[in-house]
């Protein structure tokens, strides 16, 4: 499929991009109809600039499937249709947390999606950052060797990493011993690594949406 | 050197290091100063009163801040004065400025200044040259005169001090230039029978027996006439030179023949060299051909590769880092990480390797994408590694098999993912180093380059030895080709080694150019080689022609062996005052100079001159010919 950049429609528009108040759903409203793309970007970049850089990608990708897809390093999107938003009261289940998510009216004529800028008034809102804080604990692995001696530090710290909404992509990373090792999805679906070293890790984070407690 | 190298400039180069070297051995001490104070005013085609302070430098280089040179130029409205300045290589020019009444004035009145090194500061000298060889008549010739005297007057020196000298160059080349010379004999002798207040030297480049000699040379005799006619016997030098004298000279000069060494030398080195240029170059193809261009097994150009090992390798975990990284549970990897293969180390900690091997790279990758300057001097080095690694024939082979090349600069592969951790990581550097388009792109042109610096480099190395059919033959003596042939081959014998290996390297016009400047400056530099160049011309004598110098110095110190500049209507008597001009420490021991004859110390070995001053009567310089 081909995508072009529309210049703003009265007749085909998203709008009011918004959390659930549970914060897990993206709802937002738009006119009558309209199918939507809803796009995912690093935090603070809103995608309306930033979009026909993606149309190369977003043609390569399929977007037949009912989740985000990636177009490149931290850039992933989500066609919503009409219908399947209706279906899901008004939105879409939230992909990930630390980022910038912008929500784009489309329409689809054959093989050409022609995707709406939003009209540029303050009144649509169609961006929305959803920022993230998270706590990681890192801690000292301490053993006893007999039940009754004390417990003593056997050369590793454990990081305990939230499961879900931060993003692996290398944004969250820790820092020891001279190095900076990334924060991967793997990392993050195991909970909990371990680091051996004599010095706890210090967690760093260069995504400004990503705020460690 | 010039633009277009030839066997021609490689001489003159050396000549000019040779002369320069030459000047600074043999002219170690100084020689006769001048007494008094002096200016020298020229008066004809500038070059040639630009050789005249050349000349006189030469003897005086300590005087070269302290005696003007100025050019006269007879004009409508007073005579115009230009002063001659020394250049950077120390060679005179003439200036381009005018020099006005108070800065001749200026310069003539600086001469007698206390911080200034005459012997005597009673008188002043003033010598003015009229070179008449590019006059047209009679008139141009009484302007000069006029302008002598214009500029005498302009530089305010009182008559009790002054002492001039008019130095006559006269051109009797053929009956037109005779009838010139002709009528102004007969002005000068009106002149001086009338009393003139100068001493005049006349000089033809008609000698007595009827040879013609060169203006360069009438210049070279004017040069030692006011160099000995300045000396430091005073008592004699007014009476001798400056008592309204007419005078002409007899001269002969004997000097090293340090052109025909010098060309001789290049000559025989550029003779040794062409032996080296051997047929057309066959080059395998395949992976040996690649492994001679530079290119690894993996496809990576091996001078990127060394750049990569020299900045990026500290962008590389230490083995002690790697042990940082996260694991599953608090136990030991499977491994040693050095050792694990990258997969293998990138499974167990949960694809933090691969994460942080891409952060690596794309530091790296923007490092280099952002540095043009740095690409494009990646490409020169690499460029300088196929200059020393291929002659310049497979240079130009290479350019004739493009293919070939072209299979061996096909795109580097990634290294095999089973690499230790490390070994991946620098493998994996190198490969994106040199998969940057751009720079493999420069890379390629560096080749190019150099396979067309090469084929130019031939096309000026046949030129250069084309140069040598035009060089005139060397006329000197079995002795000399003996001697310097011995000198040559002893150097050679003992340097071939490192001059060879150095010719094989070239493959630039500009490489050509530098090698023979460093030949040239090698041999300059070699010891035995430098004490034969740069002896003085009478011990080179005694060198080459094993022979007893002091026969030809003999032969200079007969008054009758030496030609007279100037013919003359009745014989000339004896002459009133001889000289041998040389480096007096240089003159052989047992040469038995007569009484009548001074030696005037040059303080320099090059040349042995001799001058016999002939005085002359009025009537014997009328032109008897037909006017």
């Amino acid at each position: 499929m081909r995508f072009t950049y529309a210049d703003p429609s009265p007749s085909c528009c998203a709008y009011s991009l918004r959390l659930s108040d549970r914060r897990d759903t993206l709802l937002w409203d738009c006119t009558h109809g309209a199918d939507t793309l809803v796009l995912e970007t690093p935090f603070g970049q809103c995608a309306t600039e930033l979009f026909p850089a993606f149309c190369e990608a977003l043609e390569a990708a399929d977007l037949a499937a009912d989740s985000f897809v990636q177009l490149r390093a931290g850039v992933w999107a989500r066609y919503v249709s009409a219908g399947a938003r209706a279906r899901m009261n008004g939105g879409c289940p939230l992909h990930r947390e630390a980022c910038t998510y912008t929500v784009l009216a489309c329409e689809i004529n054959g093989n050409v999606c022609t995707v709406y800028a939003p009209a540029k008034t303050n009144m649509v809102q169609p961006s929305l950052d959803v920022p993230l804080q998270i706590h990681v604990e890192v801690s000292p692995e301490m053993r006893r060797n007999f039940p009754w001696s004390h417990p003593k530090f056997i050369g590793y710290f454990r990081i305990d990493l939230p499961r879900a909404g931060v993003p692996g992509d290398g944004t969250l990373s820790y820092t020891v011993g001279g190095i900076r090792v990334p924060i991967t999805d793997g990392m993050l679906a195991q909970g909990a690594v371990y680091v051996r070293s004599d010095v706890p890790p210090t967690l760093v984070s260069t995504n400004p949406g990503l705020k460690l407690k | 050197m010039d633009a277009n190298l030839t066997v021609q400039s490689v001489i003159e180069y050396f000549e000019d290091k040779l002369r320069h070297q030459e000047g600074a051995i043999s002219g170690s001490k100084s020689g006769s100063a001048p007494q008094y104070p002096m200016m020298v005013f020229h008066l004809g085609p500038c070059e040639r009163g630009a050789a005249l302070a050349d000349g006189l430098m030469y003897l005086w280089p300590q005087f070269r801040q302290e005696i003007p040179f100025l050019s006269v130029k007879p004009a409508p409205g007073g005579a115009e004065l230009r002063e001659f300045f020394p250049q950077g290589n120390g060679k005179y020019a003439v200036s381009p400025d005018r020099v006005d009444a108070g800065r001749a004035a200026d310069l003539a009145s600086g001469l007698s200044s206390i911080d200034r090194h005459f012997r005597s500061y009673v008188k002043i000298v003033s010598y003015f040259v009229i070179d008449t060889f590019g006059l047209q008549d009679l008139k141009a010739f009484s302007a000069c005169l006029d302008a002598v005297s214009q500029a005498q007057s302009a530089t305010g020196i009182s008559a009790a001090m002054s002492m001039s000298m008019l130095i006559i160059l006269l051109d009797e080349s053929n009956s037109s230039r005779q009838k010139l010379a002709g009528q102004i004999r007969n002005l000068l002798a009106q002149n001086v029978s009338q009393g003139s207040s100068a001493s005049v030297c006349l000089v033809s480049n008609r000698l007595n027996d009827q040879r013609i000699a060169p203006p360069e040379v009438c210049t070279s005799l004017s040069t030692a006439v006011i160099a000995v006619s300045n000396n430091q016997d005073a008592q004699t030098v007014q009476d001798t030179f400056f008592n309204h004298r007419l005078f002409t000279a007899g001269y002969r000069r004997a000097e090293k023949p340090i052109a025909d060494i010098c060309q001789f030398m290049v000559t025989r080195l550029v003779n040794r060299l062409s032996r080296l240029q051997t047929a057309g170059e066959n080059l395998p193809s395949g992976r040996e051909l690649a492994q001679r261009l530079g290119v690894s097994q993996n496809g990576t150009i091996v001078t990127l590769d060394r750049y990569v090992q020299d900045n990026f390798a500290s962008l590389l975990p230490t083995p002690q880092q790697l042990e940082l990284f996260p694991r599953r549970s608090c136990a030991d990897f499977s491994g040693s990480p050095e050792a694990m293969s990258a997969s293998d180390f990138n499974e167990e900690t949960m694809g933090a390797w691969s994460a942080y091997l891409a952060g690596l790279m794309a530091e790296a990758g923007s490092r280099l994408e952002l540095n043009r300057v740095e690409m494009e001097r990646l490409a020169a080095d690499y460029g300088a590694y196929l200059r020393r690694e291929f002659t310049v024939r497979e240079l130009i082979w290479l350019s004739e098999h493009g293919e070939a090349v072209d299979a061996c600069f096909a795109s580097p592969r990634e290294p095999f993912p089973h690499l230790g951790t490390l070994e991946y990581a620098g493998e994996y550097l190198k490969y994106l180093l040199s998969s940057n388009q751009e720079l493999r792109a420069l890379c390629r042109g560096a080749l190019d380059r150099a396979c067309t610096e090469a084929a130019e480099y031939l096309k000026d190395w046949n030129a250069l030895v084309g140069s040598m059919s035009s060089l005139h033959p060397i006329r000197q003596g079995d002795g000399f080709t003996g001697f310097y042939s011995g000198l040559f081959n002893d150097y050679y014998d003992k340097q071939s080694h490192f001059i060879e290996d150095d010719f094989k390297k070239l493959s630039s016009r500009e490489g050509l150019r530098k090698f023979f400047t460093r030949a040239v400056d090698g041999m300059l530099q070699d010891d035995a080689l430098k004490n034969a160049l740069c002896a003085s011309f009478v011990s080179e004598l005694t060198y080459n022609d094993q022979d007893d110098a002091s026969s030809l110095v003999k032969k200079m110190l007969v008054p009758g062996q030496v030609p007279v500049y100037l013919q003359t209507l009745f014989a000339l008597g004896a002459p009133f005052r001889s000289f041998l001009l040389a480096d007096s420490g240089s003159l052989p021991a047992a040469l038995n100079i007569p009484s009548g004859i001074a030696v005037y110390d040059t303080g320099r070995g090059s040349a042995v001159e001799a001058l016999y001053l002939y005085g002359l009567r009025p009537d014997s310089i009328m032109f008897g010919g037909d006017l």
